[in-house]
């Protein structure tokens, strides 16, 4: 009689046997170089990131303090604590134009951007809170076979057509913060070697005037704020929470009744490590829950009423809300941390977000939400995860019309060599 | 020992993977999971998952064993994160390829039925350590368990085998192991 282990061997020669003649197909293969591919690069761009930034510590005495590469209030200023505003100054007015303003009206042609339309007067003034402006590069290759196509800055409108604002020679820029209307925008910039910084980016030239010393796009995106601006904490480990002006100030973010509420959603689930994630208009808070075996809930929190709503009993990530739902991103595989889509959790059944069924492309893993004005939710999908997140394309679901569009689409395929591993540098959604 | 110069660069070890040493890693997955086109993700994903952490590999062997090891970790990774209404939807489907292939294919997928019939961890931590050779301690670290879970696991799942399969003994321990840890 055979052993157990000579029974299981069997059955696996057996299984590999059936499918003998499998091969990788390239759609898949093509999936995994450039996954890997884009990692590999993407970790030599973060060392060069850090190493420029501990350069720049020694010449800061000022206003911002690099920790670990992120941003904090000066030492002198007491201390960060955990949700407390930290002492930014107030945002200057960012100047807001509603004639038409003079954009070039030129569109750039190569293959590796997407494909746009001009931004002429009768498009600007269509322009209202939920078109969202982008900054595109594309980025490819490993080693002497890396490279990178021209810098564009666009306007998406929520049902998905883009309109070219400006061209942006040099350093690459990811927009941060934009009113809607105006004729600049905070941008992070990263120049080639040296630490990255705040800039306003001035969308009728494409230059870039420098803000301060500080680089949020390295700081972690935790929520969306009640008025859908992201709410960025730094990666320094006080959870400072912040959100950034269209002018590029930094402003302290103040959860409201976060106090206690973890301890509550703590007793409604039976779970040990409950954080406060987001809150509403009504000072309930979102709650996120998980315990070392895998075990995750998020919770709404009413504090003061000593009040909870258990949302979900599954894995469910960076719980936001978008109007008066409550998103997350679930689906995730795994303890990379590889979220596949958002899902509305506040109605009676999870369901995926607006239009997400539409949204085929061969890499689904969507990235941190970028914002959402009204009833618009904007968001991206990446080809990586794992610390290495960069769009490659964004969605808009509309709450209010159950329906989606791709703003900014897959890349078309590309020569051997050429498959982008970054395409979007950022996205500010216009309020 | 291997010598630098004899290292196999990730995109080389992606090729041999992708085509000679496919249909083992398919097999593997669907060993595990039952169904050809998830097995199909699962090699994807732990193709990912294996190449982006080095740029080179001993050789091709210690490539596809990390592979292996990183199927294993996925399928349950998967399972764990899935909602209960799409697992059930998956637990109906398994059954049915297992009744539709199980008298055709004969004694071997009857065994790949009974494995099948144990929980995912089981599942995986039986293959882990019966057919690739890690020690329990190896196995905790692919799958991100403790130690005594796997020892748990691998118990309840030996003793169910035995009893569905009518073996008595506890299986050598296996064959092809390859490679260092992790």
């Amino acid at each position: 009689m055979s052993s157990l282990g000579d029974m299981l061997s069997g059955a696996d020669d057996a299984a590999a046997s059936e499918v003998s003649g499998a091969r990788l197909d390239d759609l898949r293969r093509q999936a995994v170089r450039s996954k890997v591919r884009r990692t590999h690069a993407r970790r030599v761009a973060v060392r060069s990131s850090i190493a420029a930034v501990a350069v720049v510590v020694a010449g800061i005495g000022g206003v911002y303090v690099f920790n670990d590469g992120a941003v904090a209030p000066a030492a002198d200023s007491g201390g960060s604590v955990a949700n407390e505003p930290s002492e930014t100054p107030s945002p200057s007015p960012v100047p807001v134009v509603t004639d038409w303003p003079g954009f070039t009206g030129e569109v750039t042609e190569d293959p590796h951007l997407p494909t746009a339309s001009a931004l002429t007067p009768e498009v600007w003034t269509q322009v209202q809170p939920g078109w969202s402006l982008v900054s595109y590069r594309e980025r490819w290759g490993e080693g002497s076979r890396e490279g990178s196509g021209p810098q564009v800055v666009y306007l998406a409108s929520p049902t998905g057509e883009l309109f070219e604002v400006t061209r942006v020679d040099g350093d690459t820029v990811g927009v941060m913060a934009w009113q809607t209307g105006a004729t600049t925008a905070a941008v992070s910039v990263q120049p080639e070697g040296e630490a990255p910084y705040m800039g306003v980016l001035d969308l009728l030239t494409g230059e870039v005037t420098r803000k301060g010393d500080y680089a949020p796009f390295i700081w972690s995106f935790a929520f969306l704020a009640a008025d859908g601006t992201p709410v960025w904490r730094g990666s320094d480990g006080t959870d400072t929470y912040m959100t950034i002006a269209p002018d590029g100030t930094a402003l302290g973010y103040v959860m409201p009744a976060y106090k206690g509420a973890a301890e509550i959603a703590a007793r409604e689930t039976g779970l040990e490590d409950c954080d406060p994630a987001a809150a509403f208009d009504d000072e309930s808070v979102l709650v996120q829950c998980r315990d070392a075996e895998g075990a995750a809930a998020v919770v709404r929190v009413w504090t003061q009423a000593g009040r909870a709503e258990l949302l979900t009993n599954f894995d469910a990530r960076q719980p936001t809300r978008v109007a008066d739902a409550v998103v997350a991103a679930t689906g995730s595989v795994g303890l990379e941390d590889c979220p596949t889509h958002y899902t509305v959790i506040s109605g009676r059944e999870p369901e995926g977000v607006p239009g997400w069924d539409d949204f085929a492309h061969p890499l689904p893993e969507v990235f941190p939400p970028f914002g959402a004005a009204g009833s618009l939710f904007i968001y991206g999908a990446t080809s990586g995860c794992t610390g290495d997140l960069t769009p490659l394309v964004v969605f808009a679901s509309d709450f209010a019309t159950g329906e989606g569009a791709v703003l900014v689409p897959f890349p078309e395929a590309r020569p051997e060599g050429e498959e982008p591993f970054e395409t979007v540098t950022g996205v500010a959604v216009g309020r | 020992m291997t010598s630098h110069s004899e290292s196999v660069r990730w995109d080389a070890a992606l090729t041999e993977l992708a085509e000679q040493r496919y249909p083992r890693l398919l097999g593997r997955a669907m060993l595990l999971c039952g169904d050809r086109e998830l097995a199909g993700d699962l090699v994807q994903e732990a193709l990912v998952a294996t190449l982006k952490t080095r740029r080179t590999f001993e050789s091709i062997a210690q490539a596809e064993q990390y592979v292996r090891r990183a199927i294993a970790s996925r399928y349950v990774d998967t399972v764990r994160s899935e909602s209960a209404a799409r697992r059930r939807e998956r637990d109906v489907f398994e059954h049915t390829i297992v009744s539709d292939h199980a008298g055709a294919v004969g004694a071997a997928l009857d065994v790949a039925s009974a494995l099948r019939t144990l929980p995912p961890r089981e599942r995986a931590c039986v293959a882990l350590r019966y057919l690739d050779g890690l020690s329990t301690k190896e196995t905790a670290r692919a799958l991100g368990l403790s130690e005594g879970s796997v020892k748990r696991y691998l118990s309840d799942g030996i003793h169910a085998l035995n009893g569905l399969l009518g073996s008595h003994e506890l299986p050598r321990r296996g064959h092809a192991s390859a490679g260092g840890a992790l």
